[in-house]
């Protein structure tokens, strides 16, 4: 198989991707930016079949120009000596060889299994959103938004645009919380207009808070939901559940890498933030990280960690003084919103029962698991976390429902061939 | 955008709009089990972005592929339930 | 307190004396140094195989396979131990002779086994490549899902009396008390150290114990039909050789449907991530003895250190220099099956009782020997 090399290696085409890429790519560095989906722009600016329009289009345009190269429907599934990675493309693997790799995988949603997720028909909220911008037709089906987070109320916007019949975003954060974080985002104007416009935009739309599905119902699909808070429960019959708890990152390349994920926080030297992680500095002075996965933020600050990482990377002084405040105002946003949508333990666990299926791959249900002491033990033990998603759901679920820790990604994080690593070989070309 | 895109779904004729991934696809075709999980539950998807594994099916003969990952091309030949 | 037996190890090996130290009323402190049930037991294979390199090891693995199997009705579903036996294969006349020579010499002994020409090889194993010599069918061997075995025999020996510490790394052994690196103190009349590769924190195992590193990959549940544990007959080369890297065909066939796929052993190297090179020629291996192996999808690669002695024997007994540590260790690969016989034999010496097998070929005094 050919190696392919290049000076800088992007892994994640999203906004922190793009924007490293094209800061690195502007000071005249050979990049190369592979995404694990068939179009660049990551979940945020996911392309409505496959239109990227926007600052996506923008940034796409302008790398194009650069001559980046784009390697779509790539993943990373190995790292390899001598700075390395193994990636796969169409059933293909092949070794690419860097200087400074960019790890800008972004983040997934977050998932907390309650009775009846497994059934056809609960979705994850963005994950809903990405199935219709994919071309599913969802005019006049029954939709109920629930979970936690801001995702939930642009998600409810976009279903509705799209004609779906949207009949309540059940947030499970208490209205007080709420109160504060809106206060919070007075401070950052441009955050503040986007939550009011998500606001007019789903009205008409119940919004319960302090709401949470507690169990969902269906023969061979979703027919209909019991959601409790405030004293209260109710049976809505829906089609369709779109359900999230916010966002968890995708650590696992990072992990691969030996960069250490903690706490949702991968502490990486990354040009700026190094003063967070001196011990590592040395091991990983060509790995930087931009994005979600080193902390959730939102685009704005995806974007202007992506530029930092790329001007790092490409060895150039960055506007650091002006990058820095515009990071700390973001960073006070973020960690606001990240309060704000933090998972009450208690509530979950309640909602739990004994044969709740935690880990879908396996199908370990919850009692199987509870009295576990930590995530490898369960693992070992039960098989949760064991199978074709390697724990990419269970994994934070239970982070969330036990505060187990779960870093132990083993290669190849998604799953490969035998055949195409019997091809394997390290000689060069 | 036409439905100018044939495929096969359990070797049914089906049609589609280019750009359509293939998890898509199979909803709009009314497909709820695209997998049948270890104790035999159907399975469809649910993160849409390629992180849960659930809406693997197999396309063109090869099998546990994320058809959320995957645009419908035309002739394309799915399978299901498996 | 004082604990009448400290054990060092909470893989198989300290699991299994653990159960069998409180089943004769001793009182038991068992100290993992991990979060989870050992590092090589957790990585291994959970192949229960007679091997025959020498005749200290025939005894010792003949008698284990008989205790497993004793054990086997206990065991929880979930420790999924399935007498599936192996076939040893031969890829030619000159390794039909050895399937000759092995089963002459289980005939003599009384171990069942049966020689598979050509054509009875495919038939036991259809998804085997065509044109394969013919195999040895070992019948009593088995495989089991050893972590769940392990947490087993440890819960059984909780219930029994003993207490379990994880996250308890040892810093020092001397006779009668073991210091952990956090400072605790831990008196016991007797310390067992069935650490595995960590057993060098004794100074006179440390000169004898090496880690020989290994990979091993599990696929996807699949469809196609393993009916037994499949060795390539080259795995008794790859297994002697003790300083080049090696590798063999080697599948086991998991109650899921999954393809646990070996295996490789290499000296030399402490870094525990995967090496793809020999990934790749493990699989090349695979793929050219089973060939349907390379249309299944991996989900999971990692790697073990086994601890591996000089001479391919464990060291089962009391460590010289010392009145009452015990080492329990070295197994290399044969830890999970020989784990029963291992504590058996520990317990008798505890209790200075006779052995079911002779226990001096495994004795520590040969270290200085």
């Amino acid at each position: 198989m050919a190696e392919r090399r290049t000076e800088i290696l992007v892994i994640g085409g999203g906004p922190a991707g793009l924007a490293a890429a094209e800061a690195a790519s502007s000071h005249g560095k050979r990049v190369t930016v592979i995404d694990e989906n068939p179009q660049f722009g990551g979940q945020i600016w996911r392309a409505e079949k496959q239109k990227l329009s926007g600052k996506a289009k923008e940034l796409v345009d302008a790398l194009e120009k650069n001559d980046v190269e784009l390697i779509p429907s790539c993943t990373c599934v190995a790292s390899l000596p001598e700075k390395r990675i193994l990636a796969l493309s169409q059933g293909r693997t092949f070794p690419i060889a860097y200087d400074k790799v960019i790890i800008a995988t972004g983040a997934r949603e977050r998932f907390i299994p309650f009775p009846g997720w497994t059934l056809p028909g609960v979705f994850g909220a963005g994950g809903l959103q990405a199935l219709v911008k994919g071309g599913y037709d969802i005019s006049g089906k029954r939709i109920v938004v629930a979970g936690t987070g801001p995702l939930l109320l642009a998600v409810a916007a976009y279903l509705k645009k799209k004609g779906g019949n949207v009949l309540m975003i059940a947030e499970q954060a208490s209205a007080k919380n709420l109160f504060k974080l809106g206060l919070a985002t007075l401070k950052v104007q441009g955050k503040f207009l986007e939550a009011v416009r998500l606001r007019f935009a789903t009205l008409g739309i119940k919004y319960s808070t302090g709401s949470s599905v507690t169990s969902a119902r269906g023969k061979d699909a979703l027919e209909e939901i019991t959601v409790e808070g405030n004293g209260k429960s109710s049976t809505i019959e829906c089609d369709l559940l779109a359900t999230g708890y916010h966002l968890t990152g995708n650590t696992e390349v990072a992990e691969l890498l030996d960069v250490f994920a903690l706490e949702g926080m991968v502490i990486a030297y990354d040009g700026q933030k190094a003063a967070t992680a001196e011990d590592f500095l040395y091991e990983h002075e060509d790995i930087f990280c931009a994005g979600e996965l080193a902390g959730i933020g939102g685009v704005e600050k995806a974007l202007l960690e992506g530029r930092r990482a790329g001007l790092a990377a490409a060895g150039v002084e960055g506007d650091t003084q002006e990058v820095a405040a515009e990071e700390e105002r973001l960073g006070r946003f973020a960690s606001a919103m990240n309060r704000t949508f933090e998972l009450d333990r208690d509530t979950l666990l309640e909602i739990m029962t004994d044969d709740t299926i935690v880990c879908r791959c396996e199908d370990v249900q919850f009692g199987k698991i509870k009295d576990c002491d930590n995530f490898i033990e369960a693992k070992l033990q039960t098989r949760i976390g064991m199978g074709s998603c390697q724990g990419r759901v269970c994994g934070s679920a239970c982070e969330a429902l036990f505060g187990w820790g779960t870093n132990s990604i083993r290669p190849p994080i998604i799953p490969l061939r035998v055949s195409e690593l019997a091809n394997f070989t390290t000689e060069k070309d | 955008m036409p439905d100018s895109l044939k495929f096969k779904i359990d070797g049914v004729e089906h049609a589609t709009s280019p750009g359509t991934t293939v998890a898509s696809a199979l909803l709009n075709a009314g497909v709820t089990a695209f997998r049948t999980s270890v104790t035999g539950e159907p399975r469809a998807p649910l993160c849409g972005m390629g992180s849960c594994f659930e809406c693997r099916v197999t396309i063109d003969g090869v099998a546990n592929v994320r058809s959320c990952l995957e645009m419908v091309r035309e002739g394309m030949e799915i399978e299901t339930g498996g | 307190m004082t604990y009448d037996v400290a054990i060092i190890g909470a893989g198989i090996v300290g699991a299994a004396c653990a159960d069998r130290l409180t089943a004769e009323g001793m009182s038991v402190c068992v100290l993992g140094a991990r979060s989870q049930y050992g590092s090589a037991t957790a990585a291994g294979m959970g192949h229960i195989v007679v091997m025959d390199d020498s005749e200290a090891q025939f005894a010792l693995t003949s008698y284990s396979q008989r205790l497993w199997n004793e054990l086997s009705a206990e065991l929880p579903p979930e420790a999924e131990f399935e007498n599936c036996g192996t076939l040893w294969i031969a890829s030619d006349e000159a390794e039909m002779e050895e399937v000759d020579r092995k089963f002459w010499k289980y005939t003599e002994v009384g171990l069942a086994s049966e020689i598979l020409d050509q054509r009875s090889l495919r038939s036991a194993e259809p998804n085997l490549r065509k044109g394969l010599s013919g195999a040895l069918r070992v019948p009593g061997d088995s495989v089991v899902y050893q972590p769940v075995a392990t947490s087993f025999l440890i819960s059984r020996a909780e219930t029994s009396g003993a207490s379990f510490q994880r996250d308890t790394s040892v810093s020092m052994v001397i006779d009668g008390l073991v210091e952990t690196w956090t400072g605790e103190r831990i008196e016991a009349e007797r310390i067992v150290v069935a650490a595995g590769c960590g057993s060098t924190l004794l100074p006179e195992l440390a000169r004898v114990v090496r880690p020989r590193k290994g990979h091993l990959l599990i696929t996807e549940r699949t469809s196609t039909k393993v009916n037994h544990q499949l060795v390539e007959l080259g795995y008794l080369k790859s297994a002697h050789g003790t300083e080049r890297d090696s590798i063999a065909f080697n599948i086991q066939p998991r109650k899921t449907g999954q393809l646990l796929i070996g295996s490789s052993r290499q000296y030399g190297s402490e870094d525990p991530s995967v090496d793809f090179e020999i990934v790749g020629k493990m699989m090349k291996r695979a793929v050219e003895y089973f060939p349907s192996a390379g249309n299944t999808n991996a989900t999971r690669i990692w790697t073990g250190f086994r601890p591996a002695t000089p001479d391919g024997l464990p060291y089962i007994g009391k460590v010289p220099g010392y009145e009452n540590v015990y080492a329990a260790t070295g197994h290399e690969g044969l830890g999970i099956t020989t784990a029963l016989g291992t504590a058996a034999l520990i317990v008798d010496e505890v209790l200075g009782r006779e052995s079911a097998i002779p226990k001096e070929p495994y004795s520590p005094r040969r270290i200085d020997a």
